[in-house]
């Protein structure tokens, strides 16, 4: 065949592909498998043609090759696609060249969006203020800010759920240690000890649920993992700062 | 290009808001383009390429690969409009067909008469609605080509695949494109 022909042309990896599509074409063997190789032999190609300074004798030899290959048994829909593409190799060596190719030039300039005339301006502002902050420190800067609000918001409900719990049932006892700081999965069993049912208490679930899950939400929102390590994230040691304070109150009722 | 580009990202690295600003300049524009025409709208994509930007400078210092700046750019840029869409859970849609296409500014219209014109509108028109008619995967080469510019080596890095696919499907969606926008002729016909 017209490939095995012009296979001493070829540089090595592509004349093994050639040669293996060859067999396999010969052999008859899967379609998919022929495609596949096909597929290589074709990205090899290019890629060849792409990274390699050569002569045009040597481009028109090495599509041909290609082309005879996949001629012979022509893989669903790319032979065409090898031909065009390879084609458009051999034209611009895959830089950025402009094709002027009619229809080409109307794709691009339907598909031109005009960006708003202040744009840089704005982008400029938004980022300039970080050219003078260490990456790591600015990383955790914007979770934390937009985290901020989280946590306030959380505190209150907690707040709230656990004095309503007091009120509807003023025997019950926090059963952390006072001297440290609980952790945030402490914190979570206490709530699930009071929620235990029949506690008339059942009817704030909801709302201690949600400040569970605002935890988890910050936590996930700086990319922390709140049970490997709860004091990382200072928006979580604030909660429990606050949950320390609470108990203190509960104390002195 | 490459080595003042090298350069200028060095300096950019090392705080230099001058060679920041110049750096915004050359990439918003294109970074706003590719977004703009993969959510269809104007405001997010104005968000994103913020974020993108905040983004690149905040990893500015760790960017080591010479040569690769655009493909990292661009990259950045779809994943944070990806990473948005999931969390609006909304399907990014391509073209707005009913906003009022900017597209036509660089392009001289002063041989035309007023009939070339709207013509011409209405052929973009026509193709920016066939464009969506093509598979996601066609439609993001070629806005990567043709409104981000950037050259099919680069679009290949950015997607993460083989050189010869990018380019086998950017011919591939060119050709339907052109059957999509012929049968509409003909039907008109």
């Amino acid at each position: 065949m017209n490939a095995q022909a012009s296979n001493n042309s070829l540089p090595p990896e592509l004349a093994r592909l050639d040669q293996q599509l060859a067999e396999a074409l010969r052999l008859n063997v899967n379609p998919h498998t022929s495609a596949r190789i096909a597929r290589q032999l074709f990205n090899a190609t290019v890629e060849h043609l792409v990274a390699t300074p050569f002569e045009d004798s040597e481009l028109v030899s090495l599509d041909a090759s290609l082309h005879s290959a996949l001629a012979v048994s022509p893989p669903v829909d790319l032979v065409d696609a090898v031909h065009n593409a390879t084609a458009h190799v051999l034209a611009s060596n895959a830089t950025n060249e402009v094709d002027d190719s009619e229809f080409e030039t109307s794709v691009r300039i339907a598909l031109h969006a005009v960006p708003p005339a202040d744009l840089t301006d704005r982008v400029f502002s938004a980022t300039s203020y970080y050219l003078t902050f260490d990456p790591p420190v600015i990383a955790r800067v914007t979770p934390a800010w937009t985290a901020s609000w989280r946590a306030a918001i959380a505190a209150a409900v907690f707040l709230a759920a656990t004095l309503s719990l007091i009120w509807l049932n003023p025997t019950f006892e926090i059963t952390s240690n006072p001297e440290t700081t609980p952790s945030v999965a402490e914190l979570k069993q206490n709530l699930d000890t009071l929620l235990a049912p029949p506690s008339p208490v059942q009817a704030i679930d909801a709302e201690i649920q949600a400040v569970a899950a605002s935890v988890d939400e910050f936590a996930i929102a700086v990319d922390v993992d709140p049970m490997a390590d709860p004091y990382y994230d200072p928006m979580i040691h604030d909660l429990e700062e606050d949950l320390s304070l609470l108990e203190a109150q509960i104390d002195s009722f | 290009m490459s080595e003042a580009l090298d350069e200028i990202l060095q300096n950019a690295a090392a705080g230099d808001q001058d060679a920041w600003r110049s750096l915004i300049q050359t990439y918003s524009g294109r970074v706003f383009g590719l977004l703009y025409r993969q959510c269809a709208n104007g405001e997010l994509a104005q968000e994103i390429t913020q974020a993108t930007f905040v983004k690149v400078v905040t990893k500015l210092s760790e960017y080591r690969e010479q040569g690769r700046f655009e493909p990292w750019l661009f990259r950045i840029a779809m994943n944070t409009l990806r990473d948005e869409m999931r969390r609006k859970k909304r399907h990014a849609s391509t073209v707005d067909l009913n906003s009022t296409p900017p597209e036509s500014i660089g392009h001289s219209h002063d041989q035309q008469t007023p009939f070339d014109q709207l013509q011409q509108t209405e052929e973009h028109d026509q193709l920016r609605q066939a464009v969506k008619q093509l598979p996601d995967a066609d439609q993001k080469i070629l806005y990567m080509r043709y409104t981000a510019e950037l050259s099919f080596a680069q679009i290949a890095e950015s997607l993460d695949e083989p050189l010869g696919t990018v380019l086998a499907r950017g011919h591939r969606a060119l050709k339907k494109l052109k059957k999509i926008i012929e049968d509409i002729k003909q039907e008109q016909a």
